[in-house]
């Protein structure tokens, strides 16, 4: 159980000490290194989400609580839990900061220290969100991470980047508000914001107790819809992605709007089952992000705008799959959040090869370049079919589930809906395949070659992950059915 | 003035040796042995011109009473019927479907202008609708 403590730890105290170290040794050492820094805080993360999934598989442990700088026999010291949804989500964002390093390694040639010590206090605040277990610590974790993302996105200085950042921050203040009035309305019916507090806040109250509640619980999902960038609140999410840098756009579109937005959601719809109202506001904000992101997804020409709306519609499958309120549509949103971190990420890692080998990512200006980059070709295909839900790929198994639980919870006509909806998705990447990938090579990209190094790298571990995880999610069906979740 | 008489001899007169046509032959009826049929071949002429009877016969000449006309018209009328599906559904496919996408997202591209106002009023209605989610009874 010692190891346990450690590896736990380490989501927290490494990126501290990534920022110790970043800020200590000799500034022209760090701008050459930053990326091993980085990338082995990623890695570090990564294999202690895995060996924390696996020790507690073996232990049986369903949660376990652990404290940093404090002694766990004093009661309350406990601040954090690691669950094994909590660490699913952990090693997303390790492999999701991973991908962003191999990227930044290419495309941040400035302000590379700046970005080190951004990037890990994005970690932390990514983190501390899913190992606490109060929602004003949650608050405080996702207020972390807004502010790190709203100077990251801006760090290069660019007009577009600074106009993406403050409708960002603007945008981002309605949620902060929409939150902490909705932790003070909570606070005042229970005295406590800990998660085991709030459970059965609902039971009991009379009229106008649960008015004030369910009025909590409208703004707690308004505040994480804007930062999941969801339908309507997602206005500021293109703009954000496209203007930011290729490395910050996969944290934003890769983990961060799963992260501050999903998760909260996830937190709302543990907190409060069963209550119908935030199953309907969650399936009709699902409906409206899918249909709404894909449709305007089709009306694109920049491939980082496409890559933001289809964020948009996708985010609408998660909050389906958490609408159902079962067990089977929880896992099934829990699984679209890993798939969808390894195929967006992979889409993004594409944008980065071809704005570093073309030079522009608008799609108009390219065609016929799947000969003159296979591998980016390959790894965007596979992204597309992950996308799109086409077997055997890691997205086909995660909205399959979805859609189950929809059909079984009694939701046949959102099932259908999400079903359909598939075709849209179908339709914007083939555009974008077509566009960029097929058809006659113009003359001024006839000496285009294969991107090289970091970027390349990852788009085919990424391909391998997304293929294999399509594979072997059998196996994770059969141990979910042998422990009675499924 | 003409007597009757002589016109019959010259209009027989103007029959020629072999019979000549039906036509002839009518004119010959209607001459010297008027209301009756001129031959074996004519003889049920006024059963077939009777009332009603009359009517199911030019049905019959026109195939409305063919059982192999009729399901010549049914698979011609729903040959007719597919090719109009078909046409109908190609059209969904080729003009409807994309026409309605194409315009939706036009529409909503539009809307989404970049202005950081419209942004906020987006944010605004978003919530109202939340809480009238919840609060309608």
């Amino acid at each position: 159980m010692n190891y346990l403590n450690y590896a736990a730890a380490v989501f927290l105290l490494i990126p501290i000490a990534a920022i110790a170290i970043n800020n200590i040794c000799p500034k022209p050492y760090m701008k050459k290194n930053f990326h091993t820094l980085t990338g082995t805080v990623a890695v570090f993360q990564i294999a202690a989400a895995a060996y924390a999934l696996c020790a507690m598989n073996a232990n049986g442990l369903t949660a376990y609580d652990f404290s940093i700088l404090s002694n766990l026999k004093i009661t309350g010291s406990a601040l954090f839990r690691l669950t094994p949804v909590s660490l699913i989500f952990l090693l997303c964002i390790g492999m999701v900061a991973f991908v962003s390093v191999a990227v930044a390694s290419k495309t941040v040639e400035s302000m590379r220290i700046s970005y080190v010590n951004l990037l890990m206090t994005m970690l932390i605040g990514m983190n501390g969100m899913v190992l606490v277990k109060d929602l004003f610590t949650l608050y405080v974790f996702l207020d972390v991470v807004g502010i790190s993302s709203f100077v990251l996105i801006s760090l290069f200085r660019s007009t577009k980047a600074l106009e993406g950042s403050v409708k960002y921050l603007v945008i981002s203040e309605f949620a902060t508000i929409f939150i902490l009035t909705a932790l003070a309305f909570i606070f005042m019916q229970t005295g406590s914001l800990a998660y085991q507090d709030i459970g059965g806040v609902l039971e009991g109250a009379d009229g106008s107790q649960k008015n004030l509640i369910y009025l909590s619980i409208a703004l707690l999902i308004a505040g994480f819809s804007i930062k999941a960038g969801a339908v309507p609140f997602h206005s500021w999410l293109p703009d954000a992605h496209q203007s930011a840098d290729t490395a910050v756009s996969i944290l934003l579109s890769g983990i961060v709007i799963k992260i501050a937005g999903v998760y909260g959601l996830f937190m709302v719809v543990s907190l409060f089952p069963g209550v119908r109202a935030v199953q309907i506001a969650l399936a009709a904000i699902g409906v409206a992000s899918i249909l709404t992101g894909a449709l305007l997804a089709l009306r694109q020409t920049h491939f980082k705008r496409i890559v933001a709306y289809s964020s948009v519609s996708q985010i609408g499958y998660i909050l389906l799959g958490l609408s159902c309120g079962t067990t089977v549509g929880l896992i099934g949103a829990v699984a679209h959040v890993f798939s969808h971190a390894a195929f967006k990420t992979t889409l993004f890692s594409n944008a980065a090869a071809l704005h570093e080998q073309v030079g522009t990512l608008d799609i108009d200006k390219m065609g016929g370049l799947q000969s003159r980059m296979p591998v980016t070709s390959l790894s965007s295909v596979v992204a597309f079919l992950s996308t799109a839900g086409i077997p055997p790929f890691a997205g086909f198994w995660s909205k399959l589930l979805i859609i189950i639980a929809l059909w079984t919870s009694g939701s046949a006509v959102l099932g259908g809906v999400a079903l359909i909806a598939s075709i849209f998705t179908c339709a914007y990447l083939l555009r974008l395949q077509k566009k960029v990938f097929f058809g006659e090579t113009p003359e001024h990209l006839k000496n285009v070659t294969e991107v090289k190094g970091g970027i390349k790298f990852v788009e085919i571990a990424l391909t391998v992950i997304t293929s294999a995880t399509g594979i072997l999610f059998p196996l994770v069906l059969i141990y979910l059915q042998s422990r009675g979740l499924i | 003035m003409d007597r009757p008489e002589k016109v019959g001899i010259r209009r027989c007169a103007r029959i020629p040796s072999d019979g000549g046509s039906r036509g002839q032959r009518g004119d010959v009826a209607h001459a010297g042995r008027a209301g009756r049929a001129p031959g074996a071949l004519d003889c049920c002429d006024h059963i077939r011109n009777a009332p009603v009877i009359r009517n199911l016969y030019g049905w019959a000449e026109k195939g409305y009473l063919d059982p192999y006309q009729w399901l010549v018209s049914l698979v011609g009328a729903y040959g007719s019927l597919c090719t109009r599906v078909e046409h109908g559904v190609s059209w969904v496919y080729d003009k409807g479907v994309p026409g309605l996408v194409k315009g939706t997202g036009n529409a909503l591209s539009r809307f989404v202008n970049g202005r950081l106002s419209r942004y906020l009023y987006l944010v605004v209605v978003g919530l109202i609708l939340l809480l009238i989610l919840f609060f309608a009874k």
